[in-house]
């Protein structure tokens, strides 16, 4: 008896021990609430502020700022701009402008209850990309100086190349998919670029190794050359979603003068990426907006404050999404550049540029009579009957057993 | 790290076991605890108390019997870490600032049974005390407080043997006259935590879940012979070893070990002269820890052996003479020889050896019942043999570094019944320890000081006034506390890491401050015999450039009100312990921020150690009793520690299962019984 009432002790306080040892908590340090400031001054027609407070650990949601006087100041005029007139969507207040390259601009918010909470950014450089999309057939009139490459159905296509005779201080360049399900455009998780110098803070293990397209074709010198930007392509290091340049950088390694007459620095570039819906057009004068399911490429000059965000929002959103439990226990806060509150005040200026995959199409329906090349049951050969299975580019043979 | 405290639950969770098997009937005589009264009394002075190894047995604790730490974690100025071990930080330092010494030799790796007890048995204990302030010539390399624990010297006149039996230890230790002038004294304790675990999982096997083939090696060895080579000479030599070695299977097929090891070997000789007496001491102290896991990671078995060792060669020399009738003068040197080899990881062994030569030179003047005064002056020279000489165009930096520190102390009786009393003191402390879980466990790194990463420093000075007034003494003062270059390990929660190679990379190095006030009283009556401690304090930490952009921000055990109290009538003891909890990182406040292309939510910190735990709360009970058969004497000890079963969590984890933060709690209601025989 006095044995199983020992047992059943032994077991009631075990359990009891093991109970009490570990609990939940909600790590709520209850501190006052911060002001979260969020405007991106840009080329557009009207500028957006978001304001809003940060949210407790136990709170289900945040508390509505509902009452802000903010203005922005241009600092280079040393004049006002202009109010933010509260918007009818909750923490958003606009302002119709359209801010200046290269200008300094101060933004002051005062909420009450809170100090004046302000920061300051200057305006990017403007960018200067122009793309054409090159195509294996009707050709002739193609040449890297000309914006616009003529283009005909049943073609090789052979991608869009971009080119700029000088980048800004920074660009971040992305693409944007349109996804069906959702009905909205959605960042492509993959990017690269045959560009020698790219930053490197979201690179990632995997490397660029495009398919062996057997059936592809070209003899033609232009889209020789740029087999040749592709050939640099193989390999290049896969960045998750953004592409981030910086002039300075890339300048030390990559430039190429456009004559004596013009010592502008120019750069052809390929992008390639996990695109979808591409948006290309292919003369100048055949010029059009993306249609709304249409997917494009957007590079963007960052002014140096946003550069530093984005860097730091970008690296935390993806540790994030990582299954690395060190960053449980991190505890550094994203970059801010705002006094007396969190967030940013930055500048950018966005322009939207076609995106056509290399050789993400080929359309064999027809032939090619100018070039010998006809198209059967899915293969591509010459007139002739002989076949033709060398790789436009892409690794060799050689280079695949070896791999 | 949740495996590891799985260790100690299951620890804590065995003794029971021990009491179901115990069918003890007290069916002797109940005899008073015998304990002196005039032995309870711990003020000596405010910065100074002082305690018998029967004060220290008295404490409770989850072994049935108290050890040092413990009883100094009752004392004002002193909060502790995780609740039920042996961690303790004193007046707003860190507890690796901490020195531990035994006979004058410092113990590294102090902490028995996962930070349960101390490795010093109670068997060969004789005195400890516990310096805040007002240090002595001869205690150096070290900031915060001082727990000097004295062994006793081996009996000289018969042969006396002693058994002892608790929840986790069983001792046994004897000692004996050998001739005339020579006698020894040996004590051994080893633990039956592996058996009792084995028990345990065949009686509830569901209990510890996927946690299995659990090892432990737990125990130690004390010797010491004493000759009494002249009328006014002795010569003491000493040693002792510990090990503490736990392995075990995780439930993710990990297998794991880990463990600490201490060897100490002392000789010291002394004189006693007409107005002088002299020491001479050597010692040799090798402390090692090590950590290893075996674990299977996409199919390829992972080997990870992480082993960090000390080995400290010591010479002193103290001399003390009396130079006029009230005035006495005390010098002496103290020579450190230390090989560190911290974060060892496959080939790198991180390896530096570090000189620390100390002279001394300390004035007392004492005029009986009126004043008491004390004045210090150190000198130290260190140098790291990593370091070399740089010669630039601009400047030498030399390898070597000069310090000096100080340590003032005056007790003046103003009245018959008031004394005001102050201390100031400047320490410097030539090595690091990297702070990981505040359990005691002696795993956390030590590493030496070197150019990069400077001695660590502390300035302090206390003021307060005691009085005794028949069986009452009460004591309240105030102290202030500055330290420099205190050392801050960014992974130090970090088990199984092999990252811990590199730690010099990750490392800050800021200051921090500490006030407060400290108040005491005692009453000593005949069968009564109460104390009450409180504390004030305020303890910060800032200048860490990675850590809060520089600012300030909570010590860890930053507890704002530290009171214990302790009741002992006859065999019944009571302690009271309530404390402020302690300070963990919050959570994050969050915002929604948009980047091109997405929106997501961003963390932002206001700083580190923001949250503030719960309030501890634990009331412990004990009995103890005596009684005799013939020559032998028995003494029982039973108990209970945290009698509410109140949670007192010590720390957070982030379970990834339910992606949700837990606190931890290791001392639940927990019965405790020890018995002791003696002969």
């Amino acid at each position: 008896m006095k044995t199983i009432l020992h047992k059943i002790t032994f077991a009631i306080i075990s359990l009891t021990s093991l109970t009490a040892c570990v609990r939940d908590v909600i790590l709520d340090a209850g501190e006052k609430p911060q002001v979260v400031v969020e405007c991106i001054l840009s080329n557009e027609d009207v500028q957006e502020l978001n304001l809003c407070f940060t949210k407790g650990a136990s709170r289900e949601g945040t508390e509505p700022l509902i009452e802000a006087f903010a203005t922005l100041i241009d600092l280079t005029e040393s004049k006002t701009v202009g109010q933010f007139v509260k918007g009818e969507k909750e923490g958003l207040w606009t302002l119709e402008y359209s801010a200046v390259p290269r200008h300094h601009y101060r933004l002051e918010v005062q909420v009450p209850g809170y100090d004046l909470i302000h920061a300051e950014d200057i305006m990017p450089e403007s960018l200067d990309i122009w793309s054409f999309t090159l195509t294996g057939n009707s050709l002739e009139n193609v040449g890297f100086s000309s914006p616009s490459p003529t283009f005909t159905s049943n073609a090789l296509c052979a991608g869009t190349v971009y080119s700029t005779s000088s980048l800004p201080k920074y660009t971040l360049i992305y693409g944007m998919n349109y996804n069906p399900q959702t009905g909205r455009h959605e960042i492509a998780d993959e990017i690269f670029t045959n560009l020698p110098v790219v930053d490197a803070f979201n690179i990632t293990s995997e490397v660029y190794m495009p398919e062996l397209h057997k059936h592809e074709v070209s003899y033609l010198p232009e889209v020789e050359a740029v087999k040749s930007l592709h050939a640099d392509l193989k390999g290049a290091p896969k960045h998750k979603q953004y592409l981030l340049l910086e002039k300075e950088s890339l300048e030390n390694v990559l430039y190429q003068f456009l004559g004596d007459s013009d010592p502008r620095f120019a750069y052809d570039f390929l992008v390639f990426g996990s695109f979808t819906g591409d948006w290309f057009y292919y003369k100048k004068k055949d010029y059009r907006d993306p249609a709304p399911t249409e997917g494009y490429l957007v590079f963007e000059s960052l002014s140096d404050n946003y550069l530093a965000f984005l860097r730091e929002s970008i690296h935390f959103m993806q540790l994030k999404e990582s299954s690395d439990m060190a960053s449980i226990y991190l505890r550094d806060n994203v970059y801010t550049n705002v006094t007396g509150g969190l967030g940013i005040f930055a500048a950018s200026e966005k322009q939207i540029e076609q995106c056509a995959n290399v050789f993400q199409t080929i359309i064999f329906d027809d032939y090619f009579p100018d070039y010998g090349i006809i198209s059967e049951n899915g293969e591509c050969r010459f007139a002739d009957n002989e076949r033709y299975e060398y790789p436009l580019w892409g690794p060799s043979d050689d280079t695949l057993t070896a791999l | 790290m949740k495996k590891h405290l799985i260790i100690i639950a299951i620890s804590l969770l065995i003794c029971p076991i021990i009491i179901s098997a115990q069918e003890w009937d007290p069916q002797h005589d109940t005899l008073d605890a015998a304990v002196k009264t005039d032995s309870r009394r711990v003020v000596e002075s405010l910065g100074k108390m002082t305690t018998s190894v029967e004060g220290v047995r008295r404490v409770i604790s989850p072994l049935g019997e108290g050890d040092p730490i413990r009883w100094a974690q009752g004392l004002p100025g002193v909060t502790t870490g995780a609740d039920g071990t042996t961690a303790f930080y004193v007046r707003g330092g860190n507890m690796g600032n901490n020195l531990i010494t035994l006979d004058g030799v410092p113990v590294y790796g102090y902490s028995h049974l996962l930070g349960l007890t101390t490795i010093v048995p109670q068997d060969v204990m004789s005195e400890a005390s516990l310096l805040k302030g007002g240090f002595e010539g001869n205690s150096s390399n070290f900031t915060a407080g001082h727990l000097k624990i004295t062994t006793k010297d081996p009996n000289r006149e018969k042969f006396r043997m002693s058994a002892a039996l608790n929840n986790f230890l069983a001792s046994i230790s004897m000692e004996s006259p050998i001739s005339k002038n020579t006698s020894f004294l040996l004590s051994a304790r080893i633990s039956p935590l592996a058996w009792e675990y084995k028990a345990v999982r065949g009686m509830l096997p569901s209990l510890l879940g996927g946690f299995d083939n659990f090892g432990a090696g737990v125990g130690d060895v004390y010797g010491k012979f004493r000759w009494q080579t002249g009328k006014r000479s002795v010569l003491n030599a000493s040693f002792l070893g510990s090990m503490d070695g736990y392995s075990f299977t995780a439930a993710d097929n990990a297998d794991e070990k880990m463990g600490w090891n201490n060897l100490i070997g002392t000789v010291n000789w002394h004189v006693d002269g007409n107005r002088s007496f002299m020491d001479l001491r050597a010692s040799v102290n090798r402390y090692t820890s090590s950590q290893e896991q075996h674990k299977e990671y996409r199919g390829v078995m992972n080997h990870l052996t992480l082993k960090s060792s000390l080995i400290e060669y010591m010479f002193s020399f103290d001399r003390t003479e009396s130079m006029f009738k009230a005035f006495k003068m005390d010098y002496g040197t103290k020579l450190r020889i230390t090989e560190f080899a911290p974060g060892q990881v496959a080939s790198v062994n991180n390896k530096s050896n570090s000189f620390l030569g100390t002279v001394y030179l300390q004035g007392r003047y004492d005029i009986e019942d009126k004043l008491s005064a004390r004045a210090t002056v150190r000198g130290h020279y260190y140098r790291n043999m990593k370091d070399k000489s740089i010669k630039t165009s601009m400047e030498k930096i030399k390898a070597g570094r000069f310090d000096y520190d100080a340590s003032v102390s005056v007790d003046w009786k103003i009245f018959k019944y008031l004394s005001l009393e102050a201390t100031f003191d400047r320490m410097v402390q030539y090595y690091h320890t990297l702070e990981g879980l505040p359990v005691g466990w002696s795993l956390d790194m030590i590493v030496p000081s070197s150019r990069e990463i400077a001695p660590e420093n502390a300035l302090q000075g206390n003021l307060g006034l005691s009085s005794q007034i028949g069986k009452h003494t009460v004591s309240a003062g105030g102290f202030y506390k500055k330290m420099n270059d205190l050392v801050y390990y960014k992974y130090a929660q970090s088990l199984f890491s092999g990252g811990m190679a590199s730690w010099e990379s990750d490392v800050d190095m800021g200051q921090g401050r500490s006030y407060g006030a400290e108040f005491l009283h005692e009453y000593v009556g005949k069968d009564l015999y109460t104390r009450v401690s409180y504390t004030w304090s305020k303890t910060d930490r800032f200048g860490f450039p990675s850590i809060n952009e520089g600012g300030e921000f909570h010590a860890r055990f930053d507890r704002r009100h530290v009171l214990n109290a302790v009741a002992q009538w006859k065999g019944f003891s009571a302690a009271v312990t309530l404390q402020s909890g302690h300070w963990e990182n919050g959570a994050a406040e969050t915002y929604p921020m948009h980047v091109p292309g997405a929106e997501w939510t961003a963390d932002y910190f206001s700083g580190v150690n923001n949250y503030h735990m719960p309030t501890v709360f634990r009331l412990d009970l004990g009995y103890m009793f005596s009684f005799e058969t013939g020559k032998v004497k028995h003494d029982v000890n039973v108990g209970v520690c945290n009698a509410t079963n109140h949670f007192n969590p010590f720390m957070l984890y982030f379970d990834a299962v339910t992606e949700g933060w837990k606190m931890i709690a290791l001392l639940p209601i927990l019965p405790n019984f020890s018995y002791r025989i003696s002969f």
